[in-house]
């Protein structure tokens, strides 16, 4: 019987996994300190944030995580133009014609999605939340530079922006979120989920999932024993 | 020791209840000799902390010169009459008196004579003091404390109320000393605060503002401006003070204690009621304004408790923070800068001015957005069709999760099929 640690191959390089960590805190700052904001400004949610912070630090706050997911965005860009591995997973997350056979397909035919790197479904998910991100950055720029936003665009817009970054905004983060964990730990044939958040690394099983996959990155220098399959 | 050392305290003692006793007159020496004697009183009535008069009373009173009958009848032995006769100040404070018995203390048509206050209660039976001595009753410092055994009192409240119909006149002498006017060393410089009797008046308490301000509410306004000109000449060309408001109580416009109170006046600029926390301005200005009858006079809606909370002003506003922008930001306090009547193109530029004020950089389009955040059915209709977008959009994500979800399940049977 061999005692052996089993073999972790992977699947993230640290700098993707250190952003994701970023990304996330981020998001969650995001969205409890705009919560807070919100309950301030309505009495439905039944929260007294005043007893913590007031209305301007609780947007210092808001605005500081805003920071950390612009930049987060910006590393995104920045992995996509300079980097391999960017350009690689850019290329894979397009949309393309079988997504398009996949989507008249229902997402059924076993054949077409085993021959790409994301299925229909995740890139549907990816891209959805790659928008909703970047807009919600712009939208808060918008929103911080109010006086400027109201002087050059109508009332109507302007109610857009500020619901977008609003309670619907968190709403959709919030729907968002659970989509996203739902994908990633209790989707049939992912659970109880994948560590390779936390380490970027994932089982045998896991990459057996990837190995006919065109332009798979894995690396053996982990465990030394590790191997493209 | 010999025997005279030690009858010495004895003798001291004989000799200085001597000199005492000669300063008073012989009648009162008679009358101290029972009312001066807690143990003699106790024996003779239950009441004997009410009839007990110091024996030196008369070094610090101010009617040291006044024999005991002077005031009361001569009581004859003992025991006493039942009523030994009515003491009488009026008769020698004839002007005190008559002002007395005209004001709302001393009318009995106004008070039950049972529960009036007298001349003793104020300024004590037997130790009256000049008003002067720090240890009268009625000297300045003391005058909150004294007003305040009766109006400060839970027991006299209800009797209070009962008379006067006015909750306000119950004040606890603690409330009193938070006010600015009791305060504030300039204007007080803590010798001769700005206390009851300043507004009240002494005995007849309407000389001032007292109750003569409910039937000319300007007699206040000009009280007040006796110290705050400025403010007081802004404010009586401010649209509260020359427009009348029909009440109940007959067509009144707003005076200083409307938005001040009466005794609880702060000098904090944000604090303009007993609470202290920012936004009691806009509170204060919105027990009137959110009235739907002083909305449509004044062409403004107003929608839930306040016209600004909805607001990024409200909210920060409600938020704690010592810097924002409540009604008198916009409106100004005692001029008021009121839109109403005024042309539309003038409104316009005088609220980009009033905005750039705190946003330099605010124009027109700026502006044009509604102040109170629900001004007309435009917006309304504008934010309607955005929150309809907004949720639209999110059962159209939840229906694409949920699809999704199917469709994994879907295919996970379809899986296990083949």
């Amino acid at each position: 019987m061999s005692s052996e640690t089993p073999k972790r191959y992977i699947r993230f390089q640290k700098p993707v996994v250190i952003q994701h960590y970023i990304l996330m805190l981020s998001v969650l700052g995001l969205m409890f300190s705009g919560y807070m904001l919100y309950s301030l400004k309505s009495a439905e949610t039944g929260i007294d944030p005043v007893g913590y912070f007031s209305y301007s630090s609780w947007e210092q706050i808001h605005i500081w995580f805003g920071i950390l997911l612009g930049l987060t965005i910006l590393w995104h860009f920045l992995y996509i133009l300079f980097t391999l591995y960017g350009h690689s997973d850019f290329l894979h997350i397009l949309p393309n014609k079988n997504d398009l056979k996949s989507l008249i397909g229902l997402g059924f035919k076993r054949s077409m999605i085993k021959k790409e790197r994301f299925g229909l479904q995740e890139k549907i998910t990816y891209w959805i939340i790659g928008v909703y991100l970047i807009l919600m950055v712009i939208t808060g720029l918008l929103q911080y530079a109010n006086v400027y936003t109201a002087n050059y665009i109508s009332r109507t817009l302007y109610i857009y922006i500020d619901g977008f970054h609003g309670i619907y905004g968190f709403l959709m983060g919030v729907i968002l979120t659970v989509w996203h964990l739902y994908s990633i730990f209790l989707k049939p044939g992912r659970f109880p989920g994948t560590l390779s958040w936390w380490d970027g690394k994932i089982s045998k099983a896991e990459m057996n999932r990837y190995q006919d996959v065109k332009g798979e990155i894995m690396d053996d220098s982990d465990t030394g024993r590790g191997s493209q399959g | 020791m010999s025997h005279i050392g030690k009858l010495l305290p004895f003798l001291f003692l004989i000799v200085a209840t001597a000199i005492t006793y000669a300063q008073v007159p012989e009648q009162d020496n008679r009358c101290l000799d029972c009312h001066s004697n807690s143990t003699q009183l106790a024996a003779l009535t239950e009441q004997s902390e009410r009839f007990h008069i110091p024996s030196d009373f008369k070094e610090q009173s101010v009617h040291n010169e006044i024999n005991c009958t002077g005031c009361h009848a001569d009581p004859g032995g003992y025991p006493h009459p039942e009523v030994v006769g009515l003491i009488q100040c009026g008769s020698c404070h004839e002007n005190e008196s008559t002002e007395y018995l005209s004001g709302p203390h001393g009318n009995p048509f106004a008070v039950s004579l049972d529960l009036a206050p007298k001349c003793g209660d104020c300024h004590n039976v037997h130790l009256i003091r000049r008003t002067s001595n720090v240890l009268s009753n009625v000297h300045v410092k003391n005058e909150a404390k004294t007003c305040t055994q009766c109006h400060g009192n839970e027991d006299q409240k209800n009797n209070i109320l009962n008379i006067t119909n006015r909750v306000d006149y119950d004040m606890p002498n603690r409330t009193i000393k938070k006010g600015i006017h009791f305060l504030d060393l300039k204007i007080s410089d803590n010798s001769n605060p700005l206390t009851c009797s300043r507004c009240h008046g002494v005995h007849a308490l309407s000389e001032k503002i007292g109750k003569n301000w409910q039937s000319n509410y300007s007699i206040e306004a000009d009280f007040c401006g006796e110290c705050h000109t400025s403010e007081t000449i802004s404010f009586k060309r401010n649209l509260h003070f020359t427009q009348e408001i029909s009440s109940l109580s007959g067509n009144i416009s707003l005076t200083c204690t409307d938005c001040h109170q009466e005794h609880l006046i702060s000098n904090d600029k944000y604090q303009y009621n007993e609470e202290k926390s920012a936004g009691q301005m806009t509170g204060k200005c919105i027990e009137c304004h959110q009235s739907v009858r002083i909305s449509r006079t004044f062409a403004q809606n107003v929608r839930g408790n306040s016209p600004t909370v909805d607001s990024y002003h409200g909210a920060t506003n409600i938020g704690g923070d010592l810097f924002f922008s409540d009604c008198s930001s916009c409106h100004g306090i005692h001029e008021l800068n009121s839109y109403t009547g005024k042309d539309k193109e003038s409104v316009k530029f005088s609220i980009i001015a009033q905005c750039g004020s705190c946003h330099p950089n605010a124009a027109a389009n700026f502006v044009s957005s509604p102040v109170h955040m629900a001004q007309g059915e435009l917006l309304d209709s504008e934010e309607s069709i955005a929150r309809y977008f907004f949720l639209a959009l999110i059962v159209t994500m939840i229906s694409l999760i949920v699809l999704s979800i199917i469709g994994d399940f879907y295919k996970l049977y379809l899986r296990k099929k083949n």
